[in-house]
């Protein structure tokens, strides 16, 4: 995704969200949000998508 | 004045009260004392509890005074990192919003825990915002400054819980560790600190940050101290659904065991690449001395930070979301921004890291397979200046707040226990090293620990 798209996902995400964007902070939050993309990236380059069962797995509790 | 000095440890203190050598209101007074005077030098302390503590200690006495069997921690002084719940006090959590909060009503369990060994509790301590942070700074209540050389970084989130001992205000304090929150400023400090086993210590009562990736642990100037510590705060509670249901393993009769039929080995590969040269130095040091000489690459050690980092950012903006709508001028702008970016990441790769988080637990399971003790760094430079905001690692200038954590976040990512422990030469800053085992394994980690402090003390 290019550097202009990203600005505009955050814009509209911002927008649905509710979150206020000053424009000075803008910069920053654009360049973290680019951060995590590569991490995800990282991640998504490994089989982890579909050969494992998410680690938070849900275990009901009961009083008995 | 207490003849105890400054610098005494916890066993000590104890010991000397429970002898009736020195009174736990005389401790405590001491203690109050030097914050009082030193800790505007320092920047610990966000709130102190001094009605509080001189009741506490004033309990312990009597206590004595009618034969009651005191705790383990009998009138030893500590403090809690203000994300800790303690009656009567607003949680800041290291941030300006949280602190308009009515005053918790009850204590965390863990400070419950602390009162029910004996240890008196002098107030709350500064941390970064939110405990999205690996510097020890606060744009709201300044930075905690290192005891060390006050020109100089903490480390966070922890840093006040690392400053009040490093300092000599108390022996220990509580902390916690998401990424590295307790062996970051451990490292920086030349402090022990214990992040147990993910699930072990009960987090109620504490102001949340990442429940995936939350834990609660000590800080000491001793391996003795931080065990003492420890298995006074061990204990199940079911109001945590992440702790699990352990039998209290007490480690301070494991310590002195010394690091006999341990397989040790020390990473290499990533935990290499970016470490300053004394940051190896330091490893290569403690690996000798335990006679590690297996030296091990752990696979896709980027991809577990990697994804450290976006369930942290994820999980860490969904709970901040509301006050990031109403009031996100109130935030720390170096934690602001990383928030906001994070309330945008897609549910996808949320997912993808928590499942890539049970591939990588495999991974470390095999590798304990093998090894009982695992030895890496725990920064890969030692206490950078205040206000720094890049560091040259490997040859490349990054920035510093992303970087600090990157040989502990992929350690806590598997919740494996870690001993942090400082590495010094003469009067040189420390460096930190982690000492991590396979998971419910503290006592492991404690008794390598205590190998290298003895053998740091004989170094000089």
């Amino acid at each position: 995704m290019a550097t202009d798209d990203t600005a505009d996902l955050i814009d509209k995400a911002a927008a649905n969200l509710g979150l206020t964007i000053a424009p000075e902070w803008k910069p920053n939050v654009q360049m973290f949000f680019e951060v995590a993309r590569g991490m995800a990236r990282m991640i998504e380059s490994t089989n982890a998508v579909t050969a494992a069962e998410a680690a938070p797995v849900f275990t009901p509790r009961s009083s008995e | 004045m207490s003849t105890l000095h400054s610098f005494a440890s916890a066993r000590t203190i104890a010991n000397a009260v429970l002898r009736g050598e020195t009174s736990a209101e005389e401790i405590t007074r001491a203690a109050l004392d030097r914050v009082a005077e030193q800790d505007g030098a320092i920047g610990a302390f966000t709130d102190i509890t001094a009605e509080r503590a001189l009741e506490e200690a004033k309990a312990v006495d009597r206590a004595r005074a009618a034969g009651a069997a005191l705790g383990p921690l009998a009138g030893v002084p500590y403090a809690v990192k203000n994300l800790y719940g303690v009656t009567g006090l607003a949680t800041r959590a290291g941030s300006k919003i949280n602190a308009a909060d009515p005053p918790a009503h009850a204590d965390a369990l863990l400070v419950s825990r602390m009162k029910a060994a004996g240890a008196v509790l002098l107030g709350a301590l500064n941390m970064g915002e939110y405990a999205y942070d690996f510097t020890g700074e606060n744009a709201h209540y300044g930075p905690s400054r290192n005891p060390l050389d006050p020109t100089r970084m903490t480390g966070g989130s922890s840093g006040g819980s690392a400053a009040a001992v490093a300092a000599g205000f108390v022996p220990v304090s509580l902390g916690s560790d998401t990424n590295g929150s307790i062996r970051v400023p451990a490292a920086f400090c030349g402090l022990y600190g214990l992040k147990p086993t993910y699930g072990r210590l009960p987090r109620t009562g504490t102001f949340p940050f990442c429940d995936s990736l939350d834990h609660l642990g000590p800080f000491a100037r001793s391996v003795e101290d931080l065990a003492l510590t420890y298995d006074a705060l061990q204990g199940h509670d079911a109001s945590d659904p992440v702790c699990a249901r352990r039998p209290v393993q007490k480690t301070s009769p494991e310590i002195a065991k010394g690091g006999d039929g341990l397989r040790i080995a020390v990473a290499g590969g990533y935990f290499r690449n970016d470490a300053e040269p004394g940051a190896l130095a330091a490893l290569d040091w403690a690996a000798k001395t335990v006679g590690a000489v297996d030296e091990i690459d752990v696979p896709q050690v980027a991809e577990a930070r990697a994804a450290a980092f976006l369930i942290t950012n994820a999980e860490g903006s969904a709970l901040h979301l509301e006050r990031l709508r109403k009031r996100p001028a109130d935030f720390d702008p170096d934690t602001r921004d990383r928030f906001i970016a994070g309330a945008m990441i897609p549910a996808s790769w949320y997912v993808s890291a928590q499942r890539f988080r049970r591939i990588f637990e495999s991974t470390m399971a095999e590798l304990f397979e093998r090894y009982d003790i695992i030895l890496a760094p725990s920064a890969p430079c030692r206490a950078p200046k205040l206000g720094q905001k890049t560091i040259v690692l490997g040859g490349r200038e990054v920035p510093l707040r992303a970087n600090m954590g990157i040989y502990t976040q992929p350690i806590s990512f598997v919740g494996l226990p870690v001993a942090a422990v400082p590495v010094r030469e003469s009067d040189e800053l420390p460096y930190g090293i982690q000492v991590i085992a396979k998971p419910w394994h503290e006592h492991h980690c404690l008794r390598i620990a205590a190998v290298l402090e003895k053998a740091s003390a004989a170094r000089g």
